[in-house]
């Protein structure tokens, strides 16, 4: 819990240090005492935090569309990958690029332009899968923590 | 009162969709009519609606955000949204208002939707229509003066709009999601696709239609409850 001290002025409010439950802002001047939600250090949180600033709805609603239509589409665009089909690629691979920053993985934008780059100048196959494979595996290895932070924030919004 | 622009969201990504939808619901000067998929979605809502504004994606599968604005003109503000910058060049030179590109934080989006309520705002100062009793209309190659007072409805006609006046009638080319765009909303409301009326010169209105000097006009279903809002109801 994080323990913000507003306008200088202490409540008879107490604290308990064992309490998860996150206390309410109790008007002007008094003690303030706020649980803020930390994004996973495995995230890049400066850009979520730029996001959302302190609207958890809003960025909840986009970890669960990107779990639930994005890791799709990223399926279909290993399978395009598999079949060479570089237009369905390069639509994929665009369509793709910008929701990664929006679940705090500002790095795999970036692959992701250069696969819709080589995609759209069709260049060697071989580089695409390559580039697929590696986004792919540290895409593996972020599902778990994308969850747990979309579940970790459900659960902070229920307590509010 | 404060100003609010009716618009709709045209993009084929769910994520985008939700991130405009909840950054739009934030300003309280924006009211979403419509979120639409694609362009042929949007363009369907565009026949029988007119808006202020259309937040667009450009590259979307089938017909692009820059092929819609192609088929649309710009009636409306246009804040386009993309994840390449490669577009914004060509962007401009559609003379939309802003250029977005994905994702968006809230301070740039809120930027943009500043840009649009000044263009709106000035087009109503200049507009002289504001406050005036009258339209210019191009007839037979000159331009007629009607009053607001005189005019009973605008029916579509093709390529062209017949405007019923209480001294004869009009035959201009247009559509009538243009001319609807140009009609102050207190006076005028579009009721149906091929159809935009006076509201003072309704005799009676039943179930789905309406009359007007003897013609029975069709309301559609989509602008039945927006009509039976604007009227003073008992």
């Amino acid at each position: 819990m994080e323990i913000l001290l507003t306008d200088g002025i202490l409540s008879n409010q107490t604290l308990d240090p064992g309490s998860t439950e996150p206390l309410k802002y109790t008007g002007m001047n008094e003690l303030k005492t706020v649980t803020k939600f930390k994004f996973s250090s495995a995230l890049d949180q400066s850009i979520l935090e730029h996001l959302y600033g302190d609207d958890l709805h809003y960025a909840a609603s986009i970890f669960e569309i990107f779990i639930e239509y994005s890791l799709p589409d990223f399926r279909h665009l290993q399978v395009a990958a598999e079949n060479s089909a570089w237009e369905e690629i390069r639509q994929l691979a665009h369509k793709l690029k910008p929701t990664f920053p929006m679940v705090g993985l500002t790095n795999l934008e970036e692959k992701l332009q250069v696969i819709e780059q080589n995609a759209s100048q069709k260049m060697s196959y071989n580089v695409i899968v390559k580039n697929l494979e590696e986004v792919a595996e540290t895409l593996e290895n972020y599902i778990p923590i994308l969850q747990s932070e979309y579940y970790r924030m459900r659960e902070y919004l229920s307590m509010e | 009162m404060s100003t609010l622009l009716r618009c709709i969201i045209v993009d084929d990504e769910p994520i985008a969709r939700k991130s405009m939808q909840t950054l739009c619901q934030k300003s309280p000067h924006l009211d979403v009519q419509q979120i639409c998929k694609d362009a042929s979605e949007a363009l369907i809502y565009l026949e029988e609606h007119s808006v202020d504004l259309i937040f667009l994606d450009v590259e979307m599968p089938g017909i692009t955000g820059l092929e819609l604005l192609d088929k649309i003109g710009l009636n409306q503000q246009v804040i386009l949204t993309t994840s390449k910058t490669e577009y914004a060049f060509e962007a401009f030179s559609y003379n939309v208002t802003d250029y977005l590109k994905k994702p968006i934080s809230y301070p740039r989006f809120a930027e943009a939707v500043r840009k649009a309520l000044e263009v709106h705002k000035s087009k109503n100062i200049n507009k002289p229509g504001s406050d005036s009793k009258e339209i210019y209309v191009r007839v037979d190659g000159k331009l007629v003066r009607l009053l607001y007072d005189d005019i009973l409805y605008f029916e579509n006609a093709g390529d062209y709009v017949c405007i019923v006046t209480t001294s004869g009638n009009h035959l201009i080319h247009g559509t009538i999601t243009n001319i609807d765009s140009k009609l102050p909303k207190s006076l005028f409301m579009k009721v149906h696709r091929s159809y935009i009326v006076n509201l003072t010169k309704i005799k009676d209105i039943e179930e789905s239609t309406l009359v007007i000097d003897k013609k029975v006009i069709p309301i559609s279903r989509a602008h039945k409850n927006l009509l039976f809002d604007q009227l003073n109801l008992l």
